[in-house]
């Protein structure tokens, strides 16, 4: 593999990582499978791009922060308020977001970045090395890594987790559990979009039609991440979620290079998530045979 | 203190399921009582508790905490002033959490979730001297998961999250039903020894007859949604368990 492949790899990895870190809120910290994901993390993408086509790539990634948040809060009000079950909620809201996205993208299927300014090029100008993007890449993580974790770390951030932990408990600590769901899908979304949007200055393109899968992503690079460290503290499944991406996309990198066919990548990672998650089953499965023939 | 007025509650209304819980409950809890409540199955004594509690809404009816009418009050609110334990001694606590972020959760009860650290340092100590009057060592093991504990100390710790906060209520809702009996018998001498040094008011659901008559200063037998006796002071002193079988059977 070139190394230029390799660079190219390990900051999709990292780009991508924001998003694990969006899934990691939802699926991990509130125990919600949240489809609202692959929706979201468009509306990041064709928020970044129009403001970017305008001249204001880093309004960009501000606004699709914010219009992830908007999008996830709405999959909060309905689950908490309305009492749609979860994966019901994701769907709806993944579903209607289509319509949205395609509006944010002033009614294109794709925005084209071509020679614009990107925060990767506003950042590439102050030194000519070929590391600039990965360095920016690295800076992002690293504030999304400390910033959230100094936030679950707060009362605000304890009452979250205990929510996805025992809803009932919390509510009995007179901890508004409906208002901590809201708020952390409305995060978790955040998070996700935010790193559609840099993804769109990243590739210099954003697609109406690329959600599908993103959550697959976030699961897998989860997933990879905590075969790793584990997830015995707070700590270690931060790290979890970040190598977990960068191996994901390492590998996804490596399957491409030895031909495998680009259309086949998701298919490739829905069987890796099903294989991890049901890899205790199997084990234990196994065991029993084993036990049996002995 | 808790003064209950008509409380009605009917589930399933207008359907061939409808059933009566509560039937017109009135009562009033004195500052410093620890009641017991006895009662079959279906007598609306958990009802009960979940009404005051505020996961179940009454259909008629009212219930004022300190002066103030609770009735329509949303449960997480209410639970600032009320502290709660279930039979099922996993749901009072959080399992992934360590033993000091559930008695941090629990000690930030009635203020308002800040941005501002989770733990102090500055309340470690008081958490421990709390934990070691449970005497189940749990003071040396702050910072294991809560999961990871047997269901008697868990049913402990969640005891000592309720009361951290002194609140203005205690509901036991048969919390002592799901254990063995010697760790039965420990949780509820903790229970009476934590009531008591704050002075909480306490209501007690419980099976367990014996219990019923040794703690509190006053005891109601429940059914079909009334409180059909109430026996205090002397009068509940002298009452044996014998004499309790009867008072079910006149009731039922």
């Amino acid at each position: 593999m070139a190394l230029s492949t390799l660079q190219g790899a390990l900051e999709l990895g990292l780009i991508y990582a924001i998003l694990a870190f969006g899934v990691y809120i939802s699926f991990r910290i509130l125990d919600i499978p949240d489809l609202s994901v692959d929706g979201t993390f468009i509306t990041g993408c064709g928020a970044a791009a129009i403001c970017t086509l305008n001249g204001h790539p880093y309004l960009g990634v501000f606004a699709a922060l914010i219009a992830g948040a908007l999008a996830g809060a709405v999959t909060g009000f309905l689950q908490t308020k309305c009492k749609i079950q979860p994966i019901l909620s994701g769907i709806l809201v993944m579903s209607g977001l289509y319509s949205i996205n395609y509006k944010i993208m002033g009614n294109t299927p794709n925005i084209s970045l071509f020679d614009k300014e990107t925060i990767f090029t506003q950042f590439s100008s102050w030194n000519q090395s070929k590391l600039m993007p990965l360095i920016l890449c690295i800076l992002i993580v690293f504030m999304v890594f400390i910033a959230l974790y100094v936030f679950l770390k707060t009362q605000l951030g304890m009452c979250l987790r205990a929510t996805g932990d025992n809803e009932a408990m919390v509510r009995a600590s007179s901890v508004n559990s409906d208002r901590m769901k809201i708020l952390g899908l409305a995060l978790a979304n955040g998070l996700v979009a935010f790193s559609g949007g840099i993804l769109a200055q990243y590739q210099n393109f954003a697609d109406v039609n690329d959600g599908i899968g993103k959550l697959v992503i976030g699961l897998a690079s989860i997933i990879v991440g905590e075969a790793f460290f584990g997830k015995k503290t707070l700590f270690r499944s931060f790290l979890a979620v970040v190598s977990g991406a960068i191996v994901y996309r390492f590998l996804l990198t490596f399957a491409l290079q030895l031909g495998v066919n680009a259309t086949d990548q998701r298919l490739l990672s829905a069987l890796l998530v099903t294989l991890a998650i049901s890899f205790p089953v199997l084990k234990k499965e196994i065991m029993k045979r084993r036990k049996r023939t002995c | 203190m808790l003064k209950i007025t008509d409380l009605h509650v009917t589930f399933h209304q207008g359907t061939i399921h409808e059933r009566v819980a509560l039937d017109g409950v009135s009562y009033e809890v004195q500052a410093g009582d620890f009641i017991t409540v006895l009662g079959t199955n279906g007598a609306g004594k958990s009802t009960l508790l979940n009404c005051i509690a505020g996961n179940i809404e009454a259909d008629q009816g009212k219930i004022e905490l300190d002066g103030i009418d609770i009735t329509w009050m949303k449960e997480y609110k209410r639970a600032k002033m009320i502290g709660r334990l279930f039979q099922d001694p996993l749901k009072g606590t959080a399992p992934n959490m360590t033993i000091l972020e559930n008695l941090g959760l629990a000690y930030s009860r009635g203020k308002r979730s800040t941005l501002s650290k989770a733990i102090k340092k500055s309340d470690i100590p008081y958490f421990k001297e709390q934990l070691a009057k449970l005497n189940l060592g749990l003071e040396a093991r702050m910072d294991t998961k809560v999961g990871l504990l047997s269901g008697g100390q868990r049913q402990a710790l969640t005891l000592m999250m309720a009361t951290l906060v002194t609140p203005k209520l205690l509901l036991l809702d048969e919390h002592t039903a799901a254990l063995d009996p010697k760790t039965a018998d420990t949780i509820m001498r903790v229970t009476e020894t934590i009531v008591k040094e704050n002075n909480i008011p306490t209501i007690m659901i419980t099976h367990n007859m014996k219990q019923a008559l040794t703690y509190g200063n006053k005891l109601l037998v429940m059914n079909e949604g009334k409180i059909v006796k109430e026996l205090s002071g002397i009068e509940k002193e002298q009452t044996t368990v014998d004499q309790l079988l009867n008072m079910y059977d006149l009731s039922a």
